[in-house]
């Protein structure tokens, strides 16, 4: 037996394939229109954002924005609702938008230089409600490159009811709040904080990271956070389904995350399942096996992926992206970590982020900021908040 | 090898009038030609050592002019030469007067006296040469002693006897005749006359033994049909394989024109065609799947092998309905006399053969099986393999029954299945699964009923039933339920057909019918309350077939093969048929109008002539130039999307909406039998032209799909290439290399937005567009128990699709691809080597083995099967994907039994 097993070390190689990273020399060409844009019914700011991705011989993508753009969205083919530039190509719809499930709606827009564009008429369609979230540890989770390892995780998985009489079409999207408890790191540096007031309860003054010409260049130092902070992490993968098969019947144990243990600590998930219009499905269905379900032994071969948004005086011009309405259900669901049963070492957030410990500050002693180790601000970002996730303490 | 072979010494003397000097005694011999000779010791007059060359063609050397004293004598004699290492011979001879007299010595050397030692003399060796089986004795068998001919090689007389004078010491001797496997001997030369016997054994039967070539020795350059390639089974087997596991498709890939897309690829592409334009016949049962384990091994059960012919060129009007090529393979029938037991255990597979003669002489069967269960072992190994199953096994069952003088009855039975799981494949969508496995069989049966009519005519009758079944499996969350989406082909068919052979012609006619049931796909939801049960409709198509092939000689130089096959299919009901507006995309949209046919009628049918011609020329007694032509249609295909069908990929018959492929093949040739038949060159072009190919839209998905025309296009394909190879039929060393040049170029149009076209309609390169192809093989047989195989394969790197730009998307960034197949994986190359050991006890036992010892990939070449690019944390890497990536050793045993 003994020869055979090197014998299936042999073909375990066959099996699992082997990957590595692999230099292509690309001759690149493509300038691109890039929209992307999916109204939803949530409370939140309707958001689209136009660019132009450029790929050439000098530099493999420059994405700059399209400004100045005249948009708007036709609801019903009738109501035309302007949309206004916040931020260079970001452009928002008013204030207190909602989509409404059963209206239509299409994005216009004209370019600076006078290039016109129309997107398909989207219909909002329903979509039902997520019954339960709920998570199982998996110790063999994902990769976080196609040739690495794969990480101990917990797979998230939610059952909803399809509805029977319709075709429907699901996207997922989650983002995940992760308790924080290092809020700064300063180079070649300290972190200094001043209390005004009484001390711990009254006023601060934030001064930052002061350089300290007496530390190495590479000295990092970290700074615990002063009081609680989450970070947040968006899901970057695209997740569809259809109901080709599945009609009309409850479905359980759709995955739609798997989170890398970080650490013990309980997490947050916000889950969004959104409903989808046909076409809208099949173009992220072809997106997500061109860009992520690749890699197979059997892959069909990429083509180019025409969007609904098309060039009033030219069909032919192939543009990016997908304007989208969608209908959303959210769950949040604490992933408590209590099933986490590797022996895995979870060195913790920090060092999932940092790939090193924490290094905490040698005090010098008092200074004139006081004495003592300074604790650091959580300040809010896209990727961190100070404000306590809805559904945390559910 | 050391190239010194000067141990052979003529000393010669050459005496001068003088009598009282005694001079000028010759001391000559034979070097290596261009050697420094060096004299030490001897030649009184100079004192010193003399420095000769050894002639730069005949390696002789003498030197002249030397005076030696009277009495004993001793010379050493070295030969050196930039290249190897230096001998030294020393020499003892006495001078004596009547030497100095002179009387000329031309032949024998001056002493004879033992006493002063034995080198440089000659002994005889003697024997008789005789053949193996009749004990004929062999005339003009050349005797090659030492590797080297010139020196003392000799050639056996009229009654086999030769006689060699050699050396003390031991000399290895050669013996080779054309017909006869050469033989090794080592004989040692004591100092008494030797005789060696030899039996040489025939290679009568070993001439078809002999690699790659078709029938005979000179059918090749006779016959007039070319593009066919015989691959012997014995030659199979003595090549290198993959993990010890002898294999059919993979031994193919050495032959010019057969490609792949990779190691992982499920067919082979002939000549530019697609793998499922292959008719891939077991016993005359259709293989639909040709591989177990996704590619990496061969279905062809390989212990009971018969016959194995590709026709990639003139395809006989008796096969039909695929448009590329024909790969024939044929089973060995049961031993009718003997029982015999064969078996072999590889790192992948067991197997087992048995022949049970049941009447001897009339009725015998053939049972064969194989099997890879060795899976289990997986996690014990290491826990990333935790998730990975993969299981086949396939059986046959042959019996032939020898009815009367007239008569013999032929049946087969073919079983194949296989397990397979892995992350490298791709998860059925739109099902919550956990996993997908791949599951797929396939039983075979065939009966033939074999007639003599006259000693000139015979009828040959055949039934055939053929049922694939591959199925996906999807098991669900925490729960024993697993859904499967199951599909299957049945083919069933009646044929028959007569041969005539007159003298300097022949004649075939026959005719056949073929019965279609096609499941393109159910979903069986099995204990699943999330899944619905979703079925396809049953696809139902008949082909029937009338077929003449004409062979005849016209006069001594001109023969002629013509050939016609007429093909009508009919596409039949119950089918919904639905009409598109013409020159739209064919979509829910575009429908104008659907008919329904009931169960038995005609929707649709195709047909026409299929006309086989072959012209062969005779330039002399051992060259041909050949012309071919060829037309063929394919009614039944594969329809995926895929760089290589999955066994699950669907089956699609012709209908309305989907048109048959027409392939015609033209070709030319050039064969020439040189240095008695123990040479065949060969340089065959060919051009290809397809109508009706098939290609996809971007996304297209064949599952559960009623309508697979909405997601496919078609278009035409055109292939051409030049293929030369040389290869050496017998002797010690066989083998062949050959060299390629070969295109394929698709174009696809069907209108003018990027979802009806390839790269807008102009020619593009197919998956297995490989310009380039070196292939080499060559195995040596040692001697009875010994032989090395080396193989070498070089390929231009095959076509793939690079982003042609990247775009960002909410900060993310993913490539864009614009165009197909413009970029190519680097160029392929790896070399393999096998020491086969047979019967190493070497005593002649009912129980003979045979060990295997293999290394696959022997340089450890990193050849890409892929290139892919992943966004990952919205950042889009490229990876290559290899697939015996490192050099793989393996050992396999086998066993026969009698």
């Amino acid at each position: 037996m003994h020869v055979r097993q090197y014998g299936l070390i042999g073909l375990l190689g066959l099996l699992l394939g082997c990957v590595s990273t692999y230099d292509p020399d690309l001759a690149l060409n493509a300038r691109l229109v890039v929209v992307s844009g999916t109204l939803t019914d949530l409370p939140e700011q309707q958001v689209i954002t136009l660019s132009r991705s450029r790929s050439g011989r000098d530099s493999a993508n420059v994405s700059t924005p399209i400004s100045n753009a005249v948009a708007e969205v036709v609801v019903n083919g009738a109501e035309t609702l302007l949309l206004t530039e916040t931020q260079p190509g970001t452009y928002v719809l008013p204030t207190g938008f909602r989509g409404k499930v059963g209206n239509t709606y299409q994005l216009r827009f004209r370019t600076s230089e006078g290039g016109r564009y129309a997107s398909s008429e989207e219909a909002m369609a329903a979509v039902p409600g997520i019954d339960r979230a709920y998570d199982q540890f998996n110790p063999r989770g994902p990769k976080t490159n196609a040739d690495g390892l794969p990480i101990p995780a917990n797979d998230v998985y939610v059952d909803f009811a399809d509805p029977a009489g319709t075709r429907n079409f699901y996207l997922w999207r989650w983002r995940l709040y992760e308790t924080q408890a290092w809020c700064a790191t300063c180079k070649q540096g300290r972190y200094v904080l001043r209390d005004i007031g009484p001390l711990g309860s009254g006023p601060i003054e934030v001064i930052g990271c002061v350089p300290d010409s007496s530390l190495s260049v590479t000295n990092l130092y970290d700074y615990t956070c002063r009081g609680n902070c989450w970070d947040i992490f968006y899901s970057t993968s695209i997740d569809v389904f259809a109901d080709s098969y599945t009609n009309g019947q409850p479905q359980a144990g759709h995955k739609v995350a798997s989170i890398p243990v970080y650490q013990r600590d309980p997490a947050l998930i916000v889950i969004e399942q959104l409903s989808l219009s046909p076409n809208a499905y099949r173009y992220y269905k072809l997106f997500a096996d061109q860009v992520q379900n690749t890699g197979t032994l059997a892959d069909a071969p990429p083509a180019p992926i025409s969007g609904n948004v098309k060039n009033q005086a030219n069909p032919a011009e192939n543009v990016v992206g997908y304007f989208a309405a969608s209908s959303v259900a959210v769950n949040r669901y604490k992933i408590n970590r209590q099933n986490v049963t590797s022996t895995g070492k979870f060195q913790g957030l920090f060092y999932a982020q940092n790939g090193r410990v924490p290094n905490v500050e040698v005090p010098k002693g008092e200074t004139e900021y006081g004495k003592g180790l300074p604790s650091a601000l959580c300040i809010p970002s896209r990727n961190r908040t100070d404000q306590l996730p809805p559904g945390w303490n559910q | 090898m050391n190239r010194l072979y000067f141990f052979c010494f003529l000393l010669l003397a050459q005496t001068a009038v003088a009598q009282s000097v005694r001079t000028r005694p010759l001391l000559a011999g034979v070097a290596t030609p261009g050697s420094a000779v060096t004299l030490i010791g001897g030649p009184a007059s100079t004192g010193g050592p003399v420095v000769l060359t050894a002639d730069p063609i005949t390696g002789a050397w003498a030197s002249l002019a030397i005076a030696f004293a009277d009495g004993p004598q001793t010379v050493t004699v070295v030969a050196s030469s930039p290249d190897s290492i230096p001998t030294v011979a020393t020499l003892h001879f006495s001078v004596t007067a009547r030497l100095t007299v002179g009387t000329p010595l031309t032949e024998q050397p001056i002493v004879q006296d033992n006493t002063v030692g034995r080198k440089g003399i000659p002994y005889t060796l003697s024997g008789t040469v005789y053949d193996s089986l009749t004990k004929r004795p062999l005339a003009g068998v050349a005797v090659v002693v030492d590797y080297r001919k010139q020196l003392t090689g000799t050639t056996t007389d009229a009654d086999g006897h030769y006689s060699l004078r050699l050396n003390l010491g031991e000399h290895s001797v050669v013996l080779r005749l054309v017909g006869y496997k050469p033989e090794r001997r080592v004989v040692r030369i004591t100092g008494e006359a030797e005789t060696l016997d030899v039996n040489m054994e025939s290679v009568a039967s070993q001439l078809e033994e002999v690699v790659v070539t078709t029938q005979g020795v000179d059918d090749y350059v006779r016959k007039p049909i070319l593009g066919v390639n015989q691959l012997n089974i014995n030659t199979l087997k003595k090549i290198p394989s993959a993990l010890g596991e002898v294999d059919l498709l993979r031994g193919l890939q050495l032959l010019p024109g057969v490609t792949s897309v990779g190691e992982a690829s499920n067919g082979v592409n002939i000549r530019g065609g697609t793998t499922d334009q292959n008719l891939i016949l077991l016993d005359d049962t259709p293989i639909f799947n040709p591989t177990h384990m996704f590619g990496l091994f061969s279905v062809f059960p390989p212990d009971v092998l018969g016959t194995v012919d590709l026709y990639k060129g003139n395809v006989p009007a008796r096969f039909g309905g695929r448009a590329a090529a024909v790969l024939d393979v044929t089973l060995r029938n049961p031993d009718l006399n003997k029982a015999q037991l064969a078996g072999g255990i590889s790192f992948v597979s067991d197997r087992i053969t048995a022949d049970i003669p049941i009447v001897k002489g009339k009725l015998g069967i053939l049972v064969a099986g194989r099997g890879a269960f060795n899976d289990f072992l997986l996690p014990r190994i290491s826990d990333r393999l935790a998730d990975i199953r993969a299981k086949f096994g396939d059986g046959v069952i042959k019996a032939f029954w020898r009815i009367n003088d007239r008569n013999t009855l032929t049946a087969t039975g073919y079983y194949s299945k296989d397990l397979f799981q892995t992350g490298l494949l791709a998860n059925l969508p739109n099902v919550n699964g956990t996993a997908t496995r791949y599951d797929h069989q396939t039983l075979n049966l065939m009966a033939r009923w074999f007639r003599t009519l006259s000693p000139r005519a015979d009828l040959q009758t055949t039934a055939l039933y053929v049922h694939y079944v591959p199925t996906i499996l999807s098991p669900e969350l925490n729960s024993g339920n697993v859904v499967q989406l199951r599909s299957s082909v049945l083919q069933r068919q009646v044929k028959s057909a007569l041969n005539i052979a007159l003298p300097s012609q022949k004649l075939e006619i026959g005719l056949s019918g073929v019965h279609y049931q096609i499941e393109p796909g159910t979903l069986l939801p099995g204990g699943s309350t999330q899944v619905n049960y979703i079925t396809t409709p049953t696809e139902n198509a008949l082909e029937l077939a009338l077929h003449a092939d004409y062979e005849r000689n016209l006069g001594p130089n001109l023969a002629v093969s013509v050939g016609l096959r007429y093909a009508q299919f009919l596409s039949l009901g119950p089918s919904l048929v639905r009409q598109y507006r013409p020159g739209e995309p064919r979509d829910d949209v575009s429908i104008i109008d659907s008919v329904r046919y009931g169960a038995g009628q005609v929707s649709k049918t195709y047909g026409g002539p299929e006309p086989r011609i072959g012209l062969r020329y005779t330039l002399g007694p051992n060259a041909s130039l050949k012309v071919g032509y060829n037309l063929m249609r394919q009614f039944l295909q594969v329809v995926t999307n895929t760089t290589t069908p999955l066994p699950t990929s669907r089956w699609k018959t012709s209908d309305a909406n989907i048109r048959p492929q027409v392939s015609q093949l033209l070709t030319a040739g050039y064969f020439l039998n040189f240095h008695s038949n123990v040479y065949e060159l060969t340089v065959e072009g060919y051009y290809r032209s397809t109508q009706h190919i098939i290609d996809y839209r971007p996304g297209a998905d064949f599952l559960l799909q009623p309508y697979p025309e909405t997601q496919l296009l078609q278009g035409q394909s055109r292939a051409y290439g030049l293929e030369t190879m040389i290869s050496k039929k017998k002797g010690e060393l066989t083998g062949w290399i050959n060299y390629t040049y070969a295109r394929t170029l698709n174009q696809v149009y069907e209108g003018a937005s990027v979802e009806q076209n390839v790269n807008g309609g102009t020619w593009y390169r197919a998956n297995y567009d490989r310009p380039h192809t070196l292939n080499a093989s060559m195995t040596i047989d040692v001697d009875k128990h010994n032989s090395f195989g080396l193989t070498f394969a070089y390929s231009t790197g095959r076509p793939y699709t690079a982003p042609t730009g990247f775009v960002t998307i909410d900060d993310l960034q993913y490539p864009y691809y614009g165009e197909r197949n413009q970029a190519r994986l680097p160029d392929y190359h790896r070399l393999d080597f096998v020491w086969n050991i047979y019967n190493p006890s070497m005593k002649s036992r009912r129980w003979e083995g045979r060990w295997a010892f293999t290394v696959y990939n022997l340089y450890g070449r990193d050849n890409a099967y892929s290139v892919f690019f992943k966004t990952e944390n919205g950042r889009t890497r490229a990876y290559q994907l290899q697939i015996f990536a490192a050099p793989i050793a393996s050992l396999a045993y086998n066993f026969v039994f009698k």
